[in-house]
């Protein structure tokens, strides 16, 4: 039998000044986990008397009770502006998906969004 | 004390710090303060998209719209550094300060708090209700709609005092206080009469403290330090108190396995579910001689005790280390480190009662009456952790042009008082080869090889052969093979742990211009064990790491980054197969 899983994360962040006291930046990151057995296999010419009500050809779905698939998205998109005197204000909006692509008892997939607004002062 | 109190004496606490600070005439002030509404909306499960958020949760039940806000503010004086910050997100269960001053030197202090909610997974044990009556296998959660959650607290502080006359000698101290309250699922088993499965909501009020105390002398020549540890974990909730099923057999319904259980319904209700309670005090004591610029030898000593609240079973460990380095001509540094490990676990014996069957082909007699060779069911515990563990590492770090040339041997002896016949020893070769950082393109290139002579093994483990592939005439659990001979009865030994193991590890950094940079890495693992009787175990990892940051003019920046990890493991499956 083996036992195989891979993980995946990228993240990517940018910031722009179009003009001066403004900044408007996007930050995103994806992560992504697989994992799952397989190769379970059994020779029923090696198998000596079978139990009552056991099915033997059941055993080759085994791997399915451990087989992972998790996406999870997450952006966050805003901007800060400045003024003289000190005051900035600043605002984003953040979205978080988690899809689970291998559901099992329960699906717990769900989304997240989110919107902030803030008003500051920088002394 | 609730969190609104230990908010509120938290701002007091920072504005009597920062008050004599400020009123200082040469102080220089800097920060930020900002608030606002925030508002969160969750479509599906939280448990995951929001497992350490507080998401929607108002104060009172979900309400989406909550006030937040930050400050920060650092206060420089001549004599003085004050760094003062905090988070809130309008709901109490998330939020975090922190304090840190500097007085000349002299007096340094750091006080943090920090809370945040961990939404944990509901079981609803729908996959366990087998229909094969009247034998099967039931599942009941008794709070379907529960919401399992737990709210972690931690608050740490840590001081520092330093004599101005005497620069060279130091205090210091450490609290820190964990705290989690909420509830999480918990579960208990009956067997017999059906296999049955229950869980129901366990309340959780833990507290952990940590206390650390620490003096240092050090002259530049000479240094020495003692350090003491306590730890001290108390539960609020500490079990479930359920009562087991019948006990009995599951087809017949008739009483006559009662000298094959130790307890079931007749004894009431027992605890279940319990969690960790006890203390640990650690004492450490560390020393150095520098014998002039190129040698210099470095020793520790710790003794710690760690203990069970409910059994007063304890665990003695005690190491002691010791460094030797020194520089040859060119540079070429020799390092030496020997390292003794003694652990000591307590046995302990685990007297179990033997209640005689009330009913059936075993009434009035023991399971060890009615099979002879099974013998007594109370055992002395030896412990597999007991063990000397011995370490020896040599390493030779030789530079050329600016590079350089590392390497490494280790040896390592795990000699186990009542585990297995002969010490685990293994042994550890590296080299690498690392460029001059300085350069546009850098990196370093490391191999290492270690080989393993008798690693952990779980013997017996897995395989019995086929005793009984028939069923006993007439159909009875009392005469044919009982479930103690066929765990007796098993063949292969099992081990994921490794007689050899190759490792390479490459990285690198590329900067071909001011305004960008690139760092990358690849590291890959190959292990087996292929001394076990009956199968082979191995595992492969890759990992792969790069990344980017890129500024093309003065108002942008980007940064990016990858990141893969592949893993593949193989060993042997079994499944073992009985009716009865």
């Amino acid at each position: 039998m083996d036992n195989e899983g891979e993980f995946f994360t990228a993240f990517a962040n940018i910031y722009f000044m179009p003009v001066e006291n403004l900044t408007i930046f996007a930050e995103f990151w994806a992560n992504n986990a697989t994992q799952k057995m397989g190769n379970i296999s059994l020779d029923l010419n090696q198998v000596e008397g079978t139990p009552h009500n056991f099915d033997y050809l059941m055993v080759e779905a085994l791997g399915k009770l451990s087989e992972l698939d998790v996406m999870q998205l997450r952006g966050r998109y805003g901007m800060e502006y400045s003024f003289k005197s000190g005051l900035f204000i600043k605002g984003y909006f953040e979205h978080i998906q988690y899809d689970d692509n291998q559901p099992y008892l329960f699906d717990a997939t769900g989304d997240l969004y989110r919107v902030a607004a803030f008003a500051g002062y920088r002394f | 004390m609730n969190h609104l109190m230990k908010s509120s004496l938290l701002v007091l606490l920072l504005l009597m710090v920062a008050g004599p600070v400020l009123a200082a005439s040469d102080t220089k002030t800097e920060g930020e303060i900002a608030v606002g509404p925030r508002f969160t909306d969750v479509d599906g499960k939280k448990d995951r998209v929001a497992e350490y958020d507080i998401a929607d949760d108002g104060a009172h039940g979900d309400a989406g719209f909550l006030p937040a806000g930050w400050a920060h503010m650092t206060v420089m004086s001549k004599k003085l550094f004050l760094e003062l910050s905090a988070a809130h997100t309008g709901n109490s269960k998330q939020q975090a300060y922190r304090v840190y001053l500097d007085a000349a030197r002299v007096f340094k202090t750091e006080f943090a708090y920090n809370r945040f909610p961990h939404r944990l997974d509901h079981d609803p044990l729908f996959n366990l209700d087998a229909s094969q009556v009247p034998v099967k296998v039931i599942g009941d959660d008794l709070a379907p709609a529960h919401d399992y959650r737990i709210a972690y607290t931690n608050i740490v502080s840590r001081s520092e005092i330093r004599i101005p006359e005497a620069d060279w000698l130091k205090f210091q101290f450490t609290y820190r206080r964990d705290e989690r309250d909420g509830a999480m699922q918990g579960f208990h088993i009956s067997h017999c009469a059906t296999c049955h499965v229950v869980s129901l909501p366990h309340e959780v009020e833990e507290n952990t403290n940590h206390i650390t105390g620490t003096v240092a002398m050090d002259n530049g020549t000479f240094g020495a330090s003692y350090t003491i540890y306590y730890r001290d974990t108390e539960q609020g909730n500490p079990a479930l108190f359920r009562t087991y099923d019948l006990a009995i057999h599951p087809g017949l319904l008739t009483d006559v396995f009662t000298n094959r259980t130790f307890y079931d319904q007749r004894n009431g209700e027992l605890p279940v579910h319990q969690l960790g309670q006890g203390s640990k005090v650690s004492h450490t004591g560390k020393a150095h001689y520098n014998f002039n610029d190129r040698s210099s030898v470095a020793g520790a000593i710790i003794y710690s005790v760690a203990d069970s609240d409910y059994t007063g079973l304890e665990m003695t460990s005690k190491y002691y280390s010791g460094r030797f380095t020194t520089m040859f001509q060119r540079n070429i540094v020799f390092n030496a480190r020997i390292r003794y490990t003694d652990l000591e676990n307590d046995v302990t014996f685990v007297d179990l009662p033997q209640r005689p069957g009330v009913a059936g082909p075993h009434a009035g007699i023991t399971y060890s009456q009615a099979y002879p060779d099974f013998g007594d069911t109370s055992f002395t515990r030896f412990s597999s952790l007991d063990r000397n563990n011995t370490d020896l590492e040599l390493d030779l770090k030789i530079p050329w042009q600016r590079h350089r040339f590392t390497f490494e041997y280790a040896f390592r002896n795990i000699d186990r008082e009542y585990y297995g016949n002969d010490a685990t020893k293994k042994h550890q070769f590296t080299a690498a080869f690392r460029s001059d950082p300085r350069r546009s393109f850098a990196g370093h290139i490391i191999y290492k090889a270690e080989f393993s002579e008798n690693p952990f093994v779980n013997f017996q483990a897995a395989i019995a052969p086929a005793l009984q592939p028939f069923p006993t005439v007439p159909e009875s659990p009392f005469p044919g093979v009982q479930y103690y001979e066929i765990y007796e009865a098993r063949q292969a030994n099992l081990s994921n742990q490794p007689t050899d193991i190759h490792n390479i590890d490459l990285a690198g950094s590329w900067k071909p211009r001011n305004d960008v940079g690139i760092h990358f890495s690849y590291n890959y693992r190959d292990s087996k064990n292929d001394d076990l009787n009956y199968s082979d175990w191995s595992q492969s990892i890759h990992h792969f790491n790069a990344n980017l940051w890129y500024v093309p003019e003065e108002h942008v920046s980007l940064t990016a980054g990858f990141n893969y990890s592949q893993y593949k493991s193989e060993t042997l499956f079994t499944q073992p197969v009985w009716n009865g």
